[in-house]
């Protein structure tokens, strides 16, 4: 009986982004700015004590974690410098979160952001915290910076709610990016109210939803407390960096190669399609901070 | 686009104002365990469906959908209960979307039921449901399981499971495993096979998905049932050129996961395998498809 073996650079030769299962490897051609040479640094800070008995985020511990984050990603000493590295006191400044009613961003995070940035001497007129409605926010109808937060979790049709995919509140009908489980999520980025003005991303990894079922999509079942922080300048870097962790973490639940479905196309074709930035993981410099034990990756 | 664009809201505030019709009206009993069904009903169509679920909207839309009938049930004191009744447009539909996300199903409501921490689902006829109580509480469960039993009284009675579920072998079938689907988002579902539609999985077409127990190994069989023989003829080829196969049959190709993939055109009916276990344990499993598909077609 014959046997042929399929190179992986044959598998996926036409460079579309291939969600292997059983591993994560987004792989692609095509290579995007690195903030240090030839990679891009992600920064993955967990803590165990984040969360309290009831699972609400404690205020001290996510402000620490973020702050932590954030001078290890900018390589600064001091946190308002780090701050001061990537917002101006005359910077306009929208933090774009996510109110999906069943895992919104913890506005204990939201909080920590905005004096971080309040830090940095913008004005407190100047920044706003909004998610749907940001189209008629006038802070973020004059924003130049942005930034983007979010926590990450499954979804049916883009197979996950990322960085990328949280501008889609930047248009008003949001359908038209649907086709192809939301293949190219990466062309917001180019709208005039976000071009070139995302300074930082988050990618709240405290719970993440790992996997959906029912049309609500959430269930308690399929969420654990990863209590982690996913923090980069490049949004295609930090969401791949957390697929590939709730891809493990799929595996490990359900014991045996369940791909993220549909794959979450969208990821990769923002680097090989749209450019916007790397999901390469040869190309990321992940740093990982505080607790190793469960960390999937 | 304008006045389009108005015609089109009419269209939905008429569609959402309408009281529930017919047998839908009746399928909602007033009261369950102490929560009483609330007056309010929504109704969503596939142009607006997309206004209460967002994006998971296109899912239901890519097996089907033709209307959900939203109803909320109440209680003092404790959480509300969502019984969404999605009219999928046939059995065969209703099953496909249940099916999406089945891990232990069980024939407890309906033709096929599936309870997880707060959330029922089940399937019957044309008809797939949800009800949603969060938080659970141990009420709320006891309210959930009676309120879904008595929706399925209410409901036109069982259909017949999709035909072509039939190929399937049943020696070490996971039944929980099955995927029955019309739509190419669902292909990778178990193994990457492409992000393009290599397989012209479309509406007219029944794709198949599920995985088997054979000791150690847990392989993936996937059966594709099209309407006409050109097409079926077409999509092998598509399969065979993506995967490298050869034109001669009885032969496995190994990826770069280390599974042997194998295929054939039987019929109307493209059948494929993955198996990590060996090319000749693939071919096996793909020869006992075969055998299926020519005694289904008789």
């Amino acid at each position: 009986m014959k046997k042929k073996t399929i190179s992986r650079r044959k598998f996926i030769k036409d460079g579309v982004v291939a969600l292997a299962a059983g591993s994560l490897a987004l792989a692609w051609p095509g290579t995007h700015g690195a903030q240090t040479p030839g990679k891009t640094r992600v920064v993955l800070i967990r803590d165990q004590d984040v969360l309290d008995e009831s699972g609400v985020v404690k205020v001290d511990v996510v402000q620490k974690m973020l702050d932590e984050a954030l001078r290890t990603l900018l390589d600064e000493k001091e946190t308002t410098t780090a701050w001061k590295k990537i917002i101006r006191p005359t910077d306009v400044v929208g933090i774009k979160s996510n109110v999906w009613r069943s895992l919104p961003t913890p506005p204990q995070l939201e909080e920590a952001i905005r004096r971080g940035v309040l830090a940095a001497g913008v004005k407190a007129e100047n920044i706003s915290v909004r998610d749907r409605g940001v189209l008629n926010d006038p802070v973020f109808m004059k924003a130049t910076a942005l930034v983007n937060v979010r926590p990450l979790r499954t979804h049916d049709w883009s197979g996950l709610g990322t960085c990328i995919k949280n501008y889609i509140m930047f248009v008003p009908d949001p359908p038209r990016y649907h086709p192809d489980s939301c293949a190219d999520l990466a062309t917001l980025w180019q709208l005039p109210e976000v071009k070139g003005k995302t300074r930082l991303n988050i990618l709240v990894m405290l719970t993440p939803l790992f996997h959906s079922v029912g049309p609500h999509g959430f269930n308690p079942s399929y969420v654990w407390k990863y209590n982690g922080l996913l923090v980069g300048l490049d949004p295609v870097a930090v969401d791949a960096t957390g697929a590939r962790i709730i891809q493990a973490k799929r595996r490990e639940f359900f014991g045996e190669d369940r791909p993220i479905n549909p794959p979450p196309k969208h990821i990769g074709l923002a680097d090989t399609r749209h450019h916007l930035g790397t999901a390469d993981p040869n190309k990321i410099e992940l740093i990982k901070l505080g607790g190793q034990d469960g960390i999937l990756i | 686009m304008v006045k389009g664009a108005g015609c089109l809201s009419i269209l939905f505030l008429i569609v959402s104002m309408m009281p529930l019709q017919g047998n839908e009206n009746d399928l909602f009993p007033a009261s369950v365990r102490g929560w009483v069904l609330a007056p309010e009903a929504e109704i969503f169509i596939r142009e607006n469906l997309y206004e209460y679920i967002d994006g998971a909207a296109e899912l239901y839309i890519s097996y089907g959908f033709e209307k959900l009938f939203t109803r909320l049930y109440l209680q003092a004191g404790h959480p509300e209960i969502t019984v969404d009744l999605f009219d999928m447009g046939g059995p065969g539909n209703a099953f496909g979307i249940f099916a999406h996300s089945q891990e232990d199903p069980a024939k407890e409501i309906g033709q096929d039921s599936e309870y997880l921490d707060g959330l029922l689902r089940f399937w019957q006829g044309r008809y797939y449901v949800s009800l949603l109580c969060s938080p659970e509480t141990p009420e709320s469960r006891l309210a959930l399981m009676a309120l879904g039993r008595r929706l399925a009284e209410n409901m036109p009675p069982a259909a017949v499971w999709p035909r072509a579920l039939a190929l399937l072998p049943p020696t070490g079938l996971l039944a929980a495993s099955i995927r029955f689907f019309h739509h190419h988002a669902w292909q990778n579902t178990y193994v990457f096979l492409s992000s393009e539609n290599i397989l012209d999985i479309g509406p007219d077409h029944e794709a198949i998905l599920a995985k088997y127990d054979q000791g150690e190994q847990r392989p993936v069989v996937m059966l594709v049932l099209y309407a006409d023989i050109a097409a079926a003829e077409r999509a092998f080829a598509s399969l065979c050129s993506k995967f490298h196969l050869p034109a001669k049959e009885g032969e496995a190709v190994e990826s770069a996961d280390k599974k042997y993939f194998a295929a054939a055109l039987e019929k109307k009916v493209v059948a494929a395998v993955w198996h990590g276990g060996g090319a000749e344990q693939a071919l096996r499993l793909l020869a006992v498809l075969r055998e299926k598909i020519a005694a289904f077609e008789k």
